[in-house]
């Protein structure tokens, strides 16, 4: 496989169902080990008339429950992922789009030992751009951000507000580490597609993408 | 025999925990690297049930690092999915009665700990 037919994203598609389905495991895991423990308190107290305790299986069955909402989570923002490929360029609601995005890159950060959270803007942001190609810029920023961050295990704080002409979406992360700023093709291909630019602060650790309201090429 | 669960999945090792209690084993979890390597330093343990992805340091990693403390200890793995390579790693070092798919079969993994400690 080549760079010119796709392999950049079918990475990009390939870590984002990897890192989803393994979450996804672990959910199921979950809903076995309690499932399991209710059959096996339910299978003492039939063979040995152990007493129940009834508190043990509420906090069972909430448990289960609780591994029902996050699986639906992770399936909904994997189909919303998937989706993002429908159309070359559409009119997106930027907060949207970077939420799924955290939601979907949130294990990859996890694993770095990093939390992502976001700041929506006080007013919705539309802009029309390619979903997809916007879906891989944000994780590469996340990738090269949480990889910094990741010697100090803290937080990634993610703001978008409006700019001239568009909305910004900017990246805070550790102070003074910066390798990597965008100069890749690669990252020159996918800010061209989503009709945006970047910047970085290596003194402030802040990454900014700028979107202009309709770019996208 | 004490066993020791390591996995960031603090709802699916307590659980695990639970259920080897009931049994009669006596078993203690731990929800990081950091943790596991603070309760092996109070406490002797014969297995160690370790996640291979977890934040920071992964049960490979780990494995080093408990079995430089503990030499006697030994060790089963537990994925959801792995890569090639894991599944390779785990094989070649390890053999192939020392690993389990998540979700766990309780009974399977009491069956490993007595392979691995025979």
């Amino acid at each position: 496989m080549t760079e010119s037919n796709g392999v950049h994203e079918l990475r990009f598609f390939g870590a984002v169902t990897a890192s989803c389905s393994h979450e996804l495991k672990n959910v199921l895991a979950v809903v076995n080990e309690n499932a399991g423990l209710i059959e096996d308190l339910l299978d003492l107290a039939a063979r040995r008339g152990r007493t129940i305790d009834p508190a043990r299986l509420m906090a069972a069955a909430q448990a289960v429950k609780a591994q029902i909402r996050r699986g639906d989570t992770i399936i909904t923002n994997l189909n919303r992922f998937a989706h993002s490929t429908d159309e070359t360029t559409a009119d997106i609601v930027l907060e949207k789009a970077v939420e799924l995005t955290l939601g979907v890159a949130s294990r990859m950060a996890a694993m770095r030992g990093v939390a992502l959270t976001m700041a929506p803007p006080a007013d919705s942001l539309t802009v029309k751009t390619a979903p997809f190609a916007l879906q891989q810029l944000m994780w590469r920023c996340l990738d090269k951000v949480t990889a910094l961050e990741t010697s100090r295990g803290g937080t990634i704080n993610i703001t978008i507000e409006p700019a001239a002409g568009g909305a910004c979406i900017r990246i805070k992360g550790p102070a003074g580490q910066w390798s990597d700023t965008f100069t890749s093709q690669k990252d020159q291909e996918l800010l061209t597609l989503v009709g945006a630019e970047a910047t970085v602060n290596p003194a402030s650790g802040e990454m900014i993408i700028t979107l202009n309201r309709s770019a996208a090429k | 025999m004490r066993i020791l669960l390591v996995d960031d999945e603090q709802e699916l090792v307590s659980t695990i925990c639970e259920r080897l209690r009931l049994r009669g084993i006596e078993a203690e979890w731990a929800t990081s690297s950091k943790d596991a390597l603070k309760q092996t330093a109070i406490k002797d343990f014969d297995v160690a049930v370790l996640d291979i992805k977890m934040p920071r340091i992964g049960g490979f990693e780990l494995k080093k690092s408990l079995q430089a403390c503990c030499p006697h200890m030994k060790f089963i793995f537990m994925t959801g999915y792995g890569s090639e390579q894991d599944f390779k790693t785990i094989i070649e070092e390890f053999g192939q009665d020392n690993y389990l798919f998540k979700p766990v079969d309780i009974e399977e993994l009491i069956t490993k700990i007595a392979l691995v400690c025979a």
